[in-house]
């Protein structure tokens, strides 16, 4: 039974590791572990709900948009209002725009999105 | 401007290649110029040193406790054009969140640079002291930051984490993350670190640092936090485009308002301009489009040192500002134009005073 552990694992954000286990040229089992720990939950306990978003956005700096948009939502919930059409179409469009990171620029889709697909030598 | 032929037509073509014309080179030399505070007869200088920059000194960029923002601000650098091509010019040969190798190999490029030696560090993220919080390829993020501190030339630490220790070391601090110059501290290594706080890194910055190493052979001057004093030497209240509005004692009140859509200042809606100091009004983000308060949003203070604990309530006012002898805050003098300024130079040396900063300059005089 062989064994492959990539880490780090590289093109994410954060620190991952991942180990295969291989038995008969099958994987048999795999497990993925962050390798960092930063505790944003604990971070965010006791603080002023309006500084929410714009701590979990960085949580992630590839997809902060989708981070603070979740954090607004939660917040609306909590408080039980509902944005004005106007501000949920600018939730929208900002969300769009983030998310839609691979147009966001040639090189960011060379460097993240196309690398990818590039099979590498077995590590 | 320049002269012509300071540059190489091999070098030249090379910037044509990508798309870039010489024009747009100098003028991108004249930004640095004015950035790093020297005269146009620096601009043939500058483009000599990138020139030759393009022997590619290398660059280690390693990430620890970060969220990759400042690896994401730099790969999405669109203006100007030619500090992405610099920072090409500079071949970063590690970086996790872009290069295309992994695990096993990953960590021979890295060693293969250790070995080498004299390379530009650039570090992003804080560094977890707690054991086990932060790992890569089986080692301490502590300890890897040793390992490659000493052979470094020159190390850089741009965002608020691997400054300071930024959001991810705000109370309680769950993983007790510490910014560089105090893991090097913890660690028993000595050398300078030059550190560009913000979050992200606004790569202008870090593009303008990299040239006057270039250049000079040399780190810039830096201020008592190791910040280069011509990016935090003023602050964003004092270059705000909504300054005059500040003044004239006109301020936004409410979100949504009319006072809003009109474009006044931001300070009663917890503004951080007056207490943070950052080039950010001058030099602005995203193709030099906008920054946050140009669009609307009261600035959060991430370029200071203890952010975001020190400014915890991002939304409220900073503490009203009292004169001696004179009994009046923003909220009471309103929109009376001449004693809201004086309020303004008041908050403005409290904020120099508080942060420790403006030794020995007359502060009192900003009118």
């Amino acid at each position: 039974m062989a064994r492959i552990t990539i880490d780090p694992f590289t093109r994410i954000e954060g620190h991952l590791r991942i180990d295969v286990e291989i038995e008969g040229g099958k994987v048999k089992d795999a497990w993925t572990s962050g390798t960092l720990f930063r505790g944003f939950e604990i971070i965010l306990k006791g603080r002023d709900p309006r500084d929410a978003w714009h701590l979990t956005q960085r949580i992630c700096g590839v997809c902060p948009t989708s981070h603070g948009h979740t954090s607004s939502m939660s917040m609306d919930d909590a408080f039980k209002v509902r944005p004005p059409d106007n501000g949920r179409i600018i939730r929208n469009i900002v969300e769009g725009r983030g998310g839609l990171v691979c147009l966001d620029s040639l090189k960011q889709f060379l460097s993240d999105k196309l690398l990818r697909l590039i099979p590498l030598p077995a590590s | 401007m320049g002269d012509r032929e300071e540059i190489s037509k091999q070098f030249l073509k090379a910037f044509e290649f990508q798309g870039i014309r010489r024009r747009d080179f100098l003028k991108f030399c004249g930004a640095t110029a004015a950035l790093l505070g020297l005269s146009e007869s620096f601009i043939p200088k500058i483009a000599a040193a990138i020139e030759k920059a393009s022997k590619r000194p290398p660059v280690v960029w390693l990430n620890f406790a970060s969220d990759s923002g400042c690896t994401e601000a730099l790969i999405k650098a669109t203006y100007p054009n030619a500090a992405d091509l610099v920072l090409d010019i500079l071949s970063v040969d590690y970086n996790e969140t872009i290069m295309a190798a992994a695990g096993k190999q990953a960590e021979e490029i890295l060693q293969n640079s250790k070995k080498a030696g004299g390379y530009i560090l650039i570090v992003e993220g804080g560094i977890p002291t707690k054991k086990g919080h932060g790992m890569i390829a089986g080692k301490e993020m502590l300890d890897i930051l040793k390992e490659f501190s000493g052979p470094a030339a020159a190390i850089l630490a741009v965002g608020s984490c691997a400054t300071f220790g930024g959001v991810p070391s705000a109370k309680p601090n769950p993983s007790q993350i510490v910014g560089v110059t105090e893991a090097l501290k913890k660690v028993g290594v000595k050398k300078a670190v030059v550190n560009l706080d913000l979050c992200p890194i606004n790569v202008e910055y870090l593009v303008a640092v990299v040239v006057n190493y270039l250049l000079l052979g040399s780190l810039p001057e830096l201020d008592s936090f190791g910040r280069p004093k011509m990016f935090y030497g003023q602050t964003i209240h004092e270059n705000c485009e909504r300054r005059a509005n500040f003044d004239a004692g006109r301020f936004v009140e409410t979100f949504g308002s009319k006072e809003e859509a009109l474009g006044y200042c931001l300070y009663k809606m917890g503004c951080k301009g007056p207490m943070t100091y950052s080039a950010c009004p001058k030099v602005m983000y995203n193709d030099r489009i906008s920054w946050c308060v140009k669009s609307g949003g009261p600035c959060i203070g991430c370029a200071e040192h203890g952010w975001p604990d020190k400014f915890a309530g991002f939304y409220n006012r900073l503490p009203d500002v009292k004169l001696p002898g004179i009994q009046a805050t923003a909220d009471k003098i309103g929109a009376v134009a001449g004693a809201a300024a004086v309020v303004g130079i008041a908050s403005h040396a409290i904020a120099t005073k508080s942060s420790g900063r403006g030794k020995g300059e007359k502060e009192g005089g900003k009118k």
